[in-house]
């Protein structure tokens, strides 16, 4: 048996990590979650406003 | 050394004074000991002259106080030995003095063992039965001996500025021997040449503590300072096997995104679509038809294809569940731009892009989406897919995995920077400040 308990702890607790993230759905996007959305958005889907504020308008090309 | 043979008259010492000051001088070796140094004024006698000749005289009273008191005995690697004399030795580099006291020990049937310390750091030292080997390598000289390849560490002129009690060679102030050490710690070999003599020794490290114990010295020792060249680092056992753990760490994980990948989270396609936005079009946010996200919470992925030209256009979306009401908002940006100049063809950014989306719980949804700004033309698919492989939790865990290891290394690394800092060989640092000339 390995001296170097802690790596091995640790290694094992990496993995459980990465079997959570995968088997959970963990991800890295933001987004934002807005509970009780108004069933008339299916017949106006404009009327819907975006609560997502954290983005940017990126004007790019040469 | 070997230790000569008793003679068949064993020297006799009429006087037990110092022939130059008078003080008492007790001989603990008289059999072996050929040169006293008087603890008190420092004169060096001849131990086989019934008279103690004086050999060496100096002028001023020289007092010092060896850490092991001469006559005391102790318990060394299962030996006991009685330290008998002390030597100062003295090494000049590059115009800084370095001083070590050598400790001469005695055992009638084991023979002489040494004692060296430097900066509170000892070492066990005895002449070697046989001659190693000594090879030229990339960097020097290096030595094979006991099975172990020795490095080179330092070749330097050694000359004797004290001497305390007795010594079975001539010893003199002010003698001078080239000492060549070279290391494989804890273990170092020191070859000496003293007038025409060459003497081979093996030396291993003992902990200040160990001597301490050995000698049952009062107090503790005295803090050690730098790295000694045969100081074993404190984690190298941990070092070598954590060097043995990583990679089987890495393999198990990497096994297991290949697991998830291949079976688990094989990827389902739930829906696809496709719609076009003019800017003339009255309602421009766009909604796909409601479709089911079945099995368990996992992460899903939103992919969306354009045919943009030149152009950009931002994503507003929110895939909405149609039994609870909640939404997920989140936003995506897509461009791409192309041309010719005079390097040829260039081009900038991409026409399709992906995102995932964490946690979604299963149940019937439908994504809402609306593009920007409100006079983009652009046409484009979206596919939604869920149970997706996340391959950045891999070079994630990966890289984490690594941090332990990085981590000793680094600790190592300094460690042997500090042992071969003051050696005819120090190592480069792993990282230069400064540096450069000045422009006067």
């Amino acid at each position: 048996m390995t001296k170097d308990r802690f790596y091995l702890a640790f290694a094992v607790a990496v993995m459980m990590l990465y079997l959570t993230a995968q088997l959970r759905g963990w991800t890295f996007t933001d987004v934002d979650e807005v509970k009780e959305v108004p069933r008339t958005v299916r017949d106006n889907p404009g009327s819907y406003r975006q609560h997502y504020a954290a983005h940017y308008h990126y004007i790019g090309g040469k | 050394m070997k230790p000569p043979a008793p003679s068949a008259e064993a020297p006799q010492v009429k006087a037990l004074r110092c022939t130059s000051c008078a003080a008492p001088i007790e001989l603990r070796a008289p059999d072996v000991t050929e040169r006293v140094a008087c603890s008190y004024c420092g004169s060096v006698l001849d131990a086989r002259d019934p008279e103690l000749a004086i050999l060496q005289k100096f002028d001023r009273q020289v007092r010092y106080q060896p850490l092991i008191p001469l006559g005391r005995r102790g318990q060394v690697r299962g030996e006991t030995m009685e330290a008998i004399g002390m030597q100062r030795r003295r090494v000049t580099v590059e115009g800084v003095n370095y001083e070590w006291s050598e400790y001469l020990l005695w055992n009638p049937y084991k023979g002489f063992r040494f004692l060296a310390e430097y900066n509170g750091h000892w070492n066990y030292i005895r002449t070697t039965k046989e001659q190693p080997k000594v090879k030229a390598d990339s960097s020097g000289e290096c030595c094979e001996y006991l099975g172990k390849t020795f490095r080179h560490f330092q070749t330097a002129s050694a000359s004797t500025v004290l001497v305390v009690g007795e010594f079975n060679w001539e010893v003199r102030v002010g003698e001078t021997a080239k000492v060549t050490d070279f290391v494989c710690p804890p273990l170092i070999l020191s070859r000496e040449y003293l007038s025409s003599e060459l003497t081979w020794s093996l030396g291993e490290y003992l902990s200040p503590e160990s001597v301490w114990e050995a000698f049952k010295l009062p107090g503790h020792p005295r803090e050690t300072t730098g790295v000694a060249p045969t100081q074993p680092w404190a984690y190298e056992e941990r070092y070598q096997e954590r060097k043995q753990l990583w990679p089987l760490a890495c393999a198990a994980v990497f096994c297991l995104h290949v697991f998830f990948m291949l079976i688990v989270n094989a990827g389902t396609t739930a829906h696809s679509q496709h719609f076009t936005v003019s800017p003339g079009d009255v309602e421009k946010t766009k909604l796909t038809d409601v479709f089911e996200l079945k099995g368990r919470t996992c992460d899903v992925s939103v992919r969306i294809g354009t045919n943009l030209q030149n152009s950009w256009a931002y994503f507003n979306m929110a895939l909405i569940n149609e039994e609870t009401n909640v939404a997920l908002d989140f936003g995506r940006e897509v461009s791409f731009y192309d041309g010719h100049d005079s390097d040829g063809y260039w081009s900038e950014g991409d026409r399709n892009d992906e995102c995932f989306l964490p946690s979604v719980p299963p149940g019937r949804y439908y994504l809402l989406m609306e593009p920007e700004p409100a006079n983009v033309s652009v046409a484009w698919d979206v596919s939604i897919e869920r149970d997706v492989t996340m391959h950045r939790h891999l070079f994630l865990a990966l890289i984490v995995l690594c941090i332990p290891g990085f981590w000793l290394w680094y600790r190592r690394r300094s460690f042997e920077y500090q042992r071969w800092l003051e050696s005819d060989h120090p190592m480069e640092p792993l990282v230069k400040f400064g540096g450069g000339d000045d422009d006067d």
